[in-house]
């Protein structure tokens, strides 16, 4: 079936986010990450679209499509895919996962317009109802065996408000936290293999592959904090890792709950700011800054205000199973 | 030359509806769109009240100014025909003046082709006769956008300081670029002939683009060379010399590129925007140099003119302070400085302060006669811009006709002979490996002041941070013999394209900084400039932190023992941290930030553990996953 039987193809309806002022919208351009996702946009209800597809006319992967079940607006660099007629979730995502497996026909700048994009024939099964050609979307149920809403991890119901703190303290990093260099200095040298290796980057919990570690390098357990020497971002590793020069490994110095580490990893990140300029943070200067934590009456560190801060978040259970079957 | 055969009307109907969509007019035909301005040849008469009056005759194009204020534009195929394009738009014009409804009181004559570049006059009427339509008194050479017009409706056809569009100017930037590329004019000489046709524009009369080649090059030089004489810089023609390739195949292919350039000036009225209160070419220089050529190869960073009118707006440049910049690429701090001095002083003042109160260095040839033709254009071509090598020119004191000024040297002057007292300075930023580190340039600079000057200076983040021979300039030369005053972090896209993080730092000479001594750290992180397609261009929906800024930097220059309010991640004054082992001199490390608050706190956790399930659904097998929801 060509796509524009299945849907009606729209471009999207903004050429700049400099159009638009900030809102609470989700607004979808070309980029291969975060879904698409550029900010959040204050854009009118007649310009935006639920559970469609948006694929990218350009950027670094034409035709890459994405999935997007809630409301959102589109830039002009993407389609904006709208069903025809209601379609399951599980049928949107397989129509993604095909047009994703032919991105490679539109590498090298050859970009897909909307004319060429509505022609674009997918291999699908279909049904035929009286002389009409139809998706057989039970056919792609049964492809999956699994609904789209049972991938979504579990929110759990709000814990409540929590008071604020009895009060804030300067506390230096090295009171709460022992601090080390990662082991070696170039991931290139390294084979691929079973542990998660952690450098620089900003994204994806700092992870940058699975390697084999060289030799000399520690393997670190569960329940530490790395901290990015480039960017200063800050991460709980919830599985063990081997760590690249260019990350300081925090270890508690007495035992904290699991919440609290990544109440230190919130604090942490929003010093992020004093390193964003190409001011590296080596482990000296990591190992002077003072972060504000919230203390008891008696001036102690409050662990628990801030374990039940973190414990109140929608997803925390989901990180509570996760550690509670570290790899 | 005469137009070609085959060049026809047609041609210019392209030119007259590309400029009329660039200068933001709606071309389409308003009889069937509401937001619609311009009536082609063919849809004019569709309106009943011009039917009315022209009859059957139609002008190429009638542009809808106001509901009843018509532009008419008539095209002819050649040059020559420019008196004959004008005074046909003027005869429509006056027959539909006819009507009791709707009036032409703009005229535009179009003449030329796509080859031959196209020439335009616009005039507007004043008590029944079509008069020039002047820009800062010179004549304009284009189409006229909407801000124009309506600014002519409202006071006349003498129009002065209208408000440069960004946009535009770097859409003809880019496409000066092109033409040039396509001329196959070696990046490295393109800021020479865009210098040489600046200069061959001074007069009112333009070249003479029909001639031949050879004809064209040697009168475009001998304008250039003929105001360098006049303004007493006869040592840079040959910097500006334009020479034809040395195959006859590319002459062709030469002049069209000068041609096309020359048509592109014109279409933005550079004349006019030259001659304005704001500093027009500079920003032209700015994009023209920023995009495309090959000022990262040689280390150039051109200071974006709004830097430069902070740093002269809270120095306070007067007319008796002596400025250097020694690396002063198109002089963007000088023609910022003297446009200062300009809003402030009486006219002679001003001249005295030009001709013995600017002074500046840059080692790259082509790039100062650039600085040159701005500051020709700017009303002051004596100034005392020298190419060269900065670390082999000093600054004497001397007297002429009864003020104060300097005199370049080969010898570094006595301490009693130093003259400059206020510098502002970007210097090149050091290349990979490159032993011309950036201290070097503001040593120099700092050697040629007299006590107490003020200096500021565009530096790379780097070296406020960098340990090395780097710490050992800021503990040892700058702050053991010089008194920091103040350091300001900069937008981090603001060199966009190039990507170097800056700030600005303020250093009073001569008085070794006291350890006790406030400074003032700020970081401004917004100009109201946003970055799309990887331009920069001014945005309402901005912010910009630099006006706020003014006030205070410039008080606290004056009195750092002042209060300073302390703002959170904005601004704080207190003392350097000499304990600090890595002497970090920048506001990341100074300024104050406060506890969360309950929002901040709330979604800042949240989108910690977000971010976090997030990793471990992209990361953890399924079965994993399986055992996490299944985990209580």
């Amino acid at each position: 079936m060509e796509i524009e039987q299945l849907f009606t193809v729209k471009s999207g309806d903004f050429h700049a986010t400099s159009e638009l002022d900030a809102g609470g919208t989700p607004l979808i351009s070309c980029g291969d990450t975060n879904n698409g996702l550029v900010g959040y946009f204050d854009i009118p209800e007649g310009k935006t679209y639920c559970h469609c597809l948006t694929v990218a006319y350009n950027g670094s992967w034409p035709l890459l499509a994405k999935f997007h079940p809630y409301r959102f607006g589109a830039k002009d660099d993407v389609a904006v895919l709208v069903p025809r007629t209601q379609l399951r979730d599980v049928t949107l995502f397989y129509v993604a996962a095909l047009l994703n497996r032919m991105t490679w026909r539109y590498s090298y700048g050859r970009k897909c317009f909307k004319e060429k994009l509505s022609h674009i024939r997918l291999s699908v099964s279909v049904t035929t109802v009286g002389d009409e050609e139809q998706i057989d979307e039970e056919a792609i149920a049964q492809l999956f065996g699994r609904e789209f809403c049972s991938f979504i991890p579990e929110k759990a119901a709000s814990g409540g408000c929590v008071a604020g703190p009895n009060g804030w303290r300067a506390v230096p990093i090295v009171e709460i936290l022992e601090i080390e260099r990662g082991d070696f200095h170039s991931i290139a040298a390294l084979d691929p293999g079973e542990f998660m290796t952690i450098s620089r980057t900003s994204d994806n919990n700092g992870v940058v592959g699975y390697f084999t570690a060289p030799e000399g390098a520690r393997v670190h357990p569960p329940g530490r904090i790395t901290v990015s020497t480039v960017s200063g971002d800050a991460f709980v590793q919830l599985d063990k890792f081997i760590a690249t020069d260019n990350v300081i490994i925090c270890k508690p110095r007495r035992p904290l709950p699991q919440a609290a580490l990544f109440f230190l990893a919130f604090m942490l990140n929003r010093q992020k700011w004093r390193y964003s300029y190409g001011r590296q943070c080596y482990k000296t200067k990591f190992g002077s800054i003072e972060i504000v934590l919230p203390v008891t009456e008696t001036g102690e560190i409050d662990e628990a205000h801030m374990s039940t801060l973190v414990e109140n978040t929608s997803y925390w259970p989901i990180i509570r199973g996760a550690v509670a079957t570290n790899r | 030359m005469a137009a070609k055969a085959k060049s026809s009307e047609v041609d210019a109907y392209v030119f007259i509806k590309d400029r009329l969509k660039i200068l933001g007019w709606d071309t389409r035909n308003p009889s069937r769109v509401p937001g619609g301005q311009v009536w082609t040849q063919s849809e004019c008469l569709a309106h009943p009240e011009i039917k009315k009056t022209l009859g059957l005759q139609k002008p190429e194009n009638i542009v809808r100014v106001r509901e009843s204020v018509l532009w008419v534009i008539e095209a002819k195929r050649s040059h020559k025909q420019l008196d004959q394009a004008i005074t046909e738009a003027e005869d429509y014009a006056n027959r539909i003046n006819t009507s009791n409804s709707i009036e032409a009181l703009f005229v535009s004559g179009v003449a030329g082709n796509e080859v031959d570049s196209y020439l335009v006059r616009t005039r507007f009427m004043v008590c029944g006769e079509f008069k020039p339509i002047t820009m800062n008194g010179k004549e304009i050479s284009s189409l006229i956008n909407c801000e124009v017009a309506n600014k002519v409706l409202d006071s006349g056809p003498d129009i002065r300081d209208v408000v440069v569009d960004e946009a535009v100017f770097l859409g003809a930037a880019e496409r000066i670029n092109q033409i040039l590329h396509l001329g196959a004019i070696n990046k490295n000489y393109r800021a020479s002939v865009m210098a040489a046709l600046l200069l061959s524009l001074v007069d009112d009369t333009p070249p003479n683009i029909d001639a031949a080649p050879t004809v064209l090059i040697a009168e475009i030089n001998s304008r250039a060379h003929r105001v360098l004489q006049q303004e007493g810089k006869p040592e840079f023609d040959k910097y500006i010399d334009l020479r034809l390739p040395d195959t006859e195949d590319n002459h062709a292919k030469f002049k069209q590129a000068l041609v096309d350039t020359l048509q592109e000036l014109n279409n933005l009225n550079i004349r006019s925007a030259m001659n304005s209160g704001t500093d027009v070419l500079g920003k032209f220089y700015e994009v023209f140099l920023k995009y495309g050529n090959g000022a990262k190869e040689i280390g150039i960073v051109l200071t974006p003119r709004h830097i430069t009118k902070f740093a002269v707006d809270v120095m306070d440049v007067s007319d008796t302070d002596i400025v250097l910049d020694p690396a002063c690429g198109t002089a963007g701090f000088l023609v910022a400085a003297f446009d200062h001095v300009k809003r402030k002083y009486s006219q002679d003042r001003i001249n005295r302060f030009k001709e013995n109160n600017l002074f500046g260095i840059e080692q790259e040839p082509e790039v100062v006669a650039l600085a040159i033709v701005n500051m020709i254009f700017r009303g002051d071509g004596k100034n005392n811009i020298v190419e060269g090598n900065c670390f082999q020119k000093n600054l004497v004191r001397t007297t002429r006709s009864n003020a104060v000024t300097a005199n370049w040297a080969g010898e570094k002057p006595q301490a009693d002979r130093l003259a400059i007292t206020k510098v502002l300075m970007n210097p090149p930023f050091a290349l990979k490996g490159s032993g011309e580190k950036e201290y070097r340039f503001v040593d120099y600079a700092l050697s040629q002041m007299e006590d107490s000057g003020l200096l500021f200076s565009v530096l790379p983040y780097s070296a406020m941070v960098k340990p090395g021979a780097y710490k050992e300039w800021r503990t040892g030369r700058l702050l053991g013999n010089n008194t920091l005053l103040a350091v300001i972090t900069f937008p981090e896209s603001l060199f966009c394209p190039i990507s170097v993080h800056t700030l600005g730092v303020f250093i009073r000479k001569g008085i070794p900084h006291p350890g006790k001594q406030n400074v003032l750290w700020m970081r401004a992180l917004n100009d109201g400039l946003l970055k799309s397609k990887g331009k920069r261009l001014p945005n309402a929906r901005a912010t910009d932190d630099f006006p706020e800024m003014v006030n205070m930097v410039k008080s606290f220059l004056v009195n750092p023992t002042m209060q300073v309010a302390n703002v959170e991640r904005f601004q704080k004054a207190c003392p350097i941290d000499f304990s600090d082992p890595l002497l970090e001199l920048v506001p990341e490390n100074y300024l104050d930030q406060n506890p969360p608050g309950p929002d901040e706190l709330g979604d800042g956790i949240e989108q910690v553990i977000r971010d976090s399930v997030a990793f471990l659904i992209r990361a953890r097998k399924e079965d994993d996953w399986e055992v996490h929801r299944n985990g209580d």
